[in-house]
């Protein structure tokens, strides 16, 4: 049964996804999003939200197609450089470097790229396949949630992503927060009365989010670059021949990793499902579970392939793993799928249980293109990789006109308002402090996308209850979700207390 | 640095609690809540939490101790970060008056003359050509509409 649904799903999806126009939008996407992951600092949010005007004039199946190539994409770029220049492309890929890099050092930077593709190919297509089979399963359970259970889900996704910033919980908070009210302004569905519009008739229809995802990801995360001069450092990359015999992984590699594989690839789906973890948790998780379970250890960070392939399949399993709340609950779980909702959005589809029933032509074209996208990725990688290598050598003082430019004439172009495209200015300033002092930009992005079904399910929740706020502990499920919440926070306020007692120990 | 942003979050906070405790009704004449109840919730979140940010900041300030992530910038280019955002302004508030591909030339040229100085003949191609393929793929393909500017009476 689980598996006849998965396979319905899939074959459903192959049947909207497989036309020449989505196949050949789809390559576009994952070329330019494994050009974007090659980039310190853009990884697959910055890619997606940069890319959006490129597909304004797209179907809207065809062009989720598209970003959903970009979106894996960039996974893919990332490692690239992580293994050739040990500078990850993205969070996510950090986890790479450590057994990547030294792997090229010792001569063997083809196996590692080789095998790197072929482990996140393997972590996406498992990815994809989960998805076929929970997001169903998912969606039908949400169908009985009430506004309050969603109201809570959303709170928990912004509480988990926040408690992930280490040391910088509130920052988290305050980025969230700020995200929920840039989401205020404009006019107010349930009364009609204006917010904060200042009398402007450009603010009535709100601050529209593709400036400010572009403006926080994209021209936020340039100016950080330049700020810690990106753009004078020499990339010293490793050289190596792609034409020799060495270019490709031995046996012994394989046959290593053959577990390695399969675990990875559930831990970063795991990791990809739970709101706010994402794809750079559940790499480092996947090395270290594979470092703990190796029998060997020692080998890890000097070189092992094993080291490589646990947080390439966990960070593509992770992709997959986060689009699972997206398409089910209509709730992202990061700033990568917080944009790509915000582009669903953009096409008139409304986040929610109810997507995969509304446009389930959509979403499982979506899944098979994510599957098909992954086919095209590993063969681009293992392929064109001189191709790609190439672009390594690029100055990234010749890299920066073309961001900026995209990100301008883009934002402009989607509603030729001058005012919006000075937000993204005002916003890129923003994104830069935000990233400079320990922000969340994603947290921002997240509760911009996620405001107004956040304040709309708060509000009826109240409605029916009376104004009791009781609702958010009567059901079961409202109790669990308030449970989990305050056992988060509890438990990241414990973990803060015993690193301060330890601190004052050892002092 | 770093406490003058916190101060700027802040003050951010309250204006936006007090513009909206000012503007927005918080319950509507049914006494339900109104369009002004979930701003204020979130007003209040924003002014705890960034009262308890600045006052951190600030006894950091004080202790004069520097957080781990402005040690690990230990590079810092401000003014090129100034000079691009500076190139940044000049592209959208010349997209009305210069317009897009005017602009964008203008831009490339202003942007290469500062961070790849001496390559002339480069920048200068650079500058034609890259401007004018973004203006063919989003004026063109796309139909974006791009502004004309200058260039108005010549097509």
């Amino acid at each position: 049964m689980f598996f006849a649904e998965i396979l319905n799903n899939l074959s459903f999806g192959m049947s909207v996804a497989l036309t020449t126009t989505n196949l050949m939008f789809l390559l576009i996407g994952a070329i330019v999003g494994m050009i974007v992951g090659l980039f310190p600092g853009f990884g697959p949010a910055a890619g997606i939200a940069i890319l959006i005007p490129l597909t304004f004039g797209l179907e809207p199946t065809t062009a989720i197609i598209m970003l959903s190539g970009i979106y894996y994409g960039s996974m893919y770029g990332g490692t690239i450089t992580s293994i050739l220049i040990n500078t990850p492309g993205e969070s996510a890929t950090v986890a790479s470097t450590l057994d990547g890099y030294p792997m090229a050092q010792q001569g063997r930077a083809g196996p590692a790229l080789v095998m790197q593709a072929i482990a996140s190919f393997v972590g996406g297509t498992l990815g994809v396949i989960l998805i076929c089979g929970f997001a169903p399963v998912l969606a039908q359970f949400a169908s009985s949630f009430g506004p309050s259970e969603y109201f809570l889900i959303i709170m928990l996704g912004l509480l988990l992503l926040t408690t992930m910033m280490g040391d910088n919980k509130l920052n988290g908070i305050i980025s969230a927060l700020f995200g929920f009210a840039i989401a205020m302004v404009g006019v107010d569905s349930v009364s009609g009365a204006q917010r904060f519009t200042f009398g402007s008739p450009e603010l009535i229809s709100g601050i529209y989010f593709v400036p400010v995802a572009i403006g926080l990801f994209g021209i936020g995360e340039l100016l950080y670059c330049i700020y810690t001069g990106q753009h004078k450092m020499e990339k010293d990359r490793v050289q190596f021949n792609f034409r020799s015999r060495d270019f490709w992984p031995t046996a012994k590699d394989y046959l290593t990793s053959k577990f390695t594989f399969i675990r990875g690839s559930i831990i970063g789906f795991i990791a990809g499902v739970l709101p706010g973890s994402g794809a750079t948790i559940g790499s480092i998780l996947a090395y270290s579970v594979e470092k703990k379970v190796a029998k060997d250890p020692e080998r890890f960070g000097k070189g092992e392939m094993r080291g490589l392939v646990a947080p390439e399949t966990a960070n593509n399993a992770a992709s997959a793993g986060a689009m699972v709340p997206l398409i089910s609950l209509g709730i992202p779980g990061s700033g990568a799928t917080a944009v790509l909702l915000g582009a669903l959005m953009m096409w008139g589809l409304q986040p929610g249980p109810t997507l995969i029933d509304a446009n389930p032509d959509l979403v499982w074209g979506l899944v098979a293109s994510m599957y098909m996208g992954n086919m095209i990725l590993v063969a681009l990688s293992i392929l064109a990789i001189p191709l790609f290598v190439k672009f390594l050598d690029i100055p990234y003082r010749l890299v920066v006109p073309v961001i900026i430019i995209l990100c301008v004439i883009g934002a402009y172009a989607l509603n030729n308002s001058i005012i919006e495209t000075s937000m993204l200015l005002f916003m890129g300033l923003i994104g830069f402090g935000m990233k400079l002092y320990g922000y969340s930009p994603a947290a921002t992005v997240l509760a911009l996308v996620l405001g107004g079904m956040a304040e709309s399910t708060f509000l009826q929740s109240l409605i029916i209850s009376q104004g009791s706020l009781q609702i958010f502990v009567e059901r079961p499920l409202s109790l669990a979700l308030t449970l989990f919440m305050v056992g988060a926070i509890g438990l990241s306020l414990a973990f803060r207390a015993y690193k301060r007692y330890q601190a004052k120990r050892s002092n | 640095m770093r406490f003058w942003f916190s101060v700027s979050t802040l003050i951010f906070s309250l204006a936006f609690t007090i513009y909206g405790l000012q503007t927005l009704s918080l319950h509507d004449i049914n006494g339900r809540p109104g369009s002004g109840y979930f701003p204020l919730l979130i007003g209040l979140g924003l002014v705890i939490a960034t009262a308890i940010n600045v006052y951190k900041d600030y006894h950091q300030r004080l202790l004069a101790e520097e957080t781990l992530q402005d040690e690990s910038v230990n590079q810092r280019y401000v003014k090129d970060t100034f000079t691009i955002a500076a190139c940044i302004a000049l592209l959208i508030f010349g997209l009305n008056i210069l317009g897009a591909i005017i602009s964008m030339i203008v831009f490339c040229m202003a942007f290469l003359a500062y961070f790849n100085r001496g390559k002339t003949l480069q920048n200068l191609v650079y500058s034609l050509i890259f401007p004018a393929s973004v203006f063919m793929l989003f004026d063109v393909w796309l139909q974006a509409g791009l502004p004309a500017g200058l260039l108005g009476t010549f097509y």
